[in-house]
């Protein structure tokens, strides 16, 4: 950090257990504050502001939007809110951290990645899996060629959601507010790591459904796909299984394989053997069982260079054409839907 | 005592040997002849696995008449003329997987064994794997709940030397493909063997290592008949061979298969391992390769249908088809 001193100041929309995770990992560094908070249920934002004493809260997100002294907007909302939670704060001039997806629609995404440009503001998008040490020794080994040319790519997130996960959310499993589920919910930190890792799709055949879940979204989804590198790869999602595997990304090339579980990474040698690399230390790793268990270390990395990018004026890691890249996957499958071939 | 057929086997490749040394082992069938086109490497062949009558025409060994029986392990493009030509020996016929390369040689195969009466089975021995029987009951009994998804994984590792000492391999003319029709093909069969037929497909193919004009890696989306999703990866150009996996999700549980094991994870989360212990593709006195044989002998004895008839054969050869079709370009409905 080139000005250690220089404090930025946050606003926060939404105050759901995301929302939590990014005030407590506010809360533990020093560059950065949270000055306000917006949230259409007040209560919710009164007692997150009382936690980590917060002086502003307002049940209007235009207002937060407004406020002179913030000089960034987390917006940690229901999915398809984040478009014009986003535009709003890009408007009155703030940075924007919005959490995972960027958006549900491409076009949306696009519009704030154009906006942000235009107004030379920062647009971040918050796959903190990026930072998993798993994640960045994937990245340096594949980048160093140790796994050789790339052949297969699977993502597979075969969890379960109770009943009570969707009927008691006024969001969740509803097309125009969540805008999908179990693929644009659960599956989109691993998706996020193999564009990320792997690189973009180029062509995608998806299937999806519901199979299990009074939701009108999709619990279940399948694809097969190609990458524009010409590797090849396949998903699968659910959140009906009660037989949760854990979530993994698996990259097979010619000279070895890489699998990614959270923040733990295997390796399978060319000679048959394999070595598993633990870097949960010192934080929790997502679990099937638990969506909230996520290491707040990689969400103070992603926070810290956030603020870093507004305080050096560069682009943020995961910023804006980073994170529209796993939206594209997604819409692919959506569009897909058994019936057409998507070209990305 | 019961009676002890006679068999016939044409070609002498990496599987005749499995075929060969299983016959062996079984007491309701020996081995009469044996035809290569090279006589050399047919003459060897019966030294080794003790076999009277040696040929480089295969029409010799299925117009002999002791002969009750043929298994045809040739290159894939091969099998149809030769079984069509035994069936018309009245010979029973074995054929190894695939069936054919094309949907017009499989139907004139099956076709041709129905008019005659005679038995034609297709050699896909890992459906008698008792991790399959399992898998099966798993399956059947419902436990699973509402079955969602179905992911095969096929990654394995064959030496460069695998294709270039073999020239019929990586070519579409005589292999009709590979990695798909040639190593997936076992695990395609079992999964809708376990879970029926499918209704649409897209793949997507190439050839990323291997020096061959078929294709080395392939992945596919697809859809059962009764809904359920599944994808499938698979290919021969990895130099870490993972087991071959079949996954099978329910909404109240899964199954993994691995061959020789299955896994049975519960809702609880719990799992129960099922092993094959003497399963062993190498060791031939072992449970898949003397059993398809062995329901194939008693087929024909007992007069009776295979276990795993030909048609069966057409099911997975489809699908790979329309894997092919597809190409990345359409939907292929099935």
């Amino acid at each position: 950090m080139s000005d250690s001193k220089k404090i930025l100041k946050a606003g926060l929309i939404g105050t759901g257990s995301s929302a939590t995770n990014i005030a407590e990992t506010i809360a533990s560094l020093d560059i950065v504050e949270m000055v306000g908070i917006a949230d259409v249920n007040v209560d919710g934002a009164k007692s997150l502001a009382e936690k980590y004493n917060v002086e502003y809260i307002t049940k209007n997100y235009e207002e937060l939007c407004k406020k002179d002294n913030i000089d960034f907007i987390i917006i940690s909302t229901p999915h398809a809110l984040h478009y014009k939670m986003a535009k709003c704060a890009l408007e009155n001039n703030k940075h924007v951290l919005t959490e995972k997806p960027i958006t549900t629609k491409i076009s949306h995404a696009e519009d704030l990645i154009k906006v942000a440009r235009e107004k030379k503001l920062k647009l971040g998008v918050h796959f903190q899996c990026r930072f998993f040490g798993a994640v960045k020794k994937a990245e340096d080994m594949i980048n160093s060629g140790v796994l050789g040319k790339i052949l297969q790519v699977n993502v597979s997130v075969m969890w379960h959601r109770p009943h009570e996960y969707y009927d008691g959310s006024n969001w969740k499993g509803k097309w125009d507010l969540e805008g999908g589920s179990s693929l644009i919910n659960q599956a989109i930190h691993p998706l996020d790591e193999m564009v990320h890792l792997v690189g973009e799709v180029k062509t995608l055949f998806g299937l999806m459904g519901v199979k299990y879940h009074n939701i009108e979204t999709e619990d279940n989804t399948a694809a097969a796909f190609v990458f524009q590198n010409g590797a090849f790869g396949t998903l699968q999602t659910s959140t009906a299984t009660k037989a949760a595997f854990p979530a993994k990304l698996t990259i097979f090339g010619v000279e070895g394989g890489l699998e990614i579980d959270g923040n733990i990474l295997t390796y399978h040698k060319a000679d048959g053997t394999s070595e598993v690399t633990d870097f949960t230390a010192g934080g929790q790793v997502g679990s099937a069982k638990d969506p909230k268990l996520f290491s707040l270390k990689a969400h103070s990395a992603l926070m810290e260079d956030f603020c870093d990018a507004i305080i050096n004026d560069r682009k943020p890691t995961v910023n804006g054409e980073e994170g529209i890249k796993s939206l594209k996957v997604v819409r692919a499958v959506y569009e897909s839907n058994g019936e057409k071939i998507i070209h990305l | 005592m019961r009676k002890r057929l006679k068999a016939g086997i044409i070609g002498t490749g990496w599987s005749a040997n499995n075929i060969a040394k299983a016959i062996n082992w079984l007491k309701n069938v020996e081995l009469e002849g044996v035809c290569n086109h090279k006589i050399t490497t047919a003459v060897k062949f019966g030294e080794i696995y003790d076999i009277p009558f040696v040929t480089d025409d295969y029409k010799h060994l299925i117009e002999r008449k002791c002969i009750d029986f043929v298994i045809v392990s040739l290159p894939h493009a091969l099998h149809c003329e030769v079984t069509l030509a035994a069936l018309e020996s009245d010979k029973h016929v074995l054929v190894e997987k695939p069936l054919a390369t094309n949907l017009a040689d499989g139907n004139k195969m099956v076709n041709l064994a129905k008019e005659k009466g005679l038995n034609l089975g297709i050699y896909y021995q890992n459906r008698f794997n008792e991790s399959t029987i399992k898998a099966k009951e798993i399956i059947d009994a419902g436990i699973l709940g509402i079955l969602m998804q179905a992911n095969i994984s096929v990654f394995l590792k064959r030496d460069p030397p695998y294709y270039k000492d073999n020239s019929w391999r990586g070519t579409w003319k005589l292999e009709g493909g590979s990695a798909l029709i040639n190593q997936a093909v076992h695990e395609i069969d079992l999964l809708m063997y376990l879970l029926g037929d499918i209704e649409r497909v897209t793949g997507f193919y190439g050839t990323r290592f291997q020096n061959i004009e078929t294709e080395d890696t392939a992945c596919a989306a697809f859809k059962f008949q009764n809904g359920v999703f599944g994808t499938l990866q698979c290919t021969t150009a990895v130099k870490t061979p993972f087991p071959p996996t079949i996954n099978i999700f329910g909404t109240e549980g899964a199954i993994q298969i691995q061959k020789s094991l299955v896994k049975h994870i519960k809702a609880d989360g719990k799992s129960q391992t099922f092993k094959n212990l003497d399963f062993n593709l190498r060791d031939i006195k072992t449970a898949a390769h003397k059993s398809i044989i062995s329901d194939f002998v008693t087929s024909i004895i007992e007069h009776k249908a295979p276990a795993v008839p030909g048609k069966e054969g057409l099911k997975a050869l489809e699908f790979i088809l329309g894997i092919y079709k597809s190409k990345g370009k359409s939907v292929v409905k099935l």
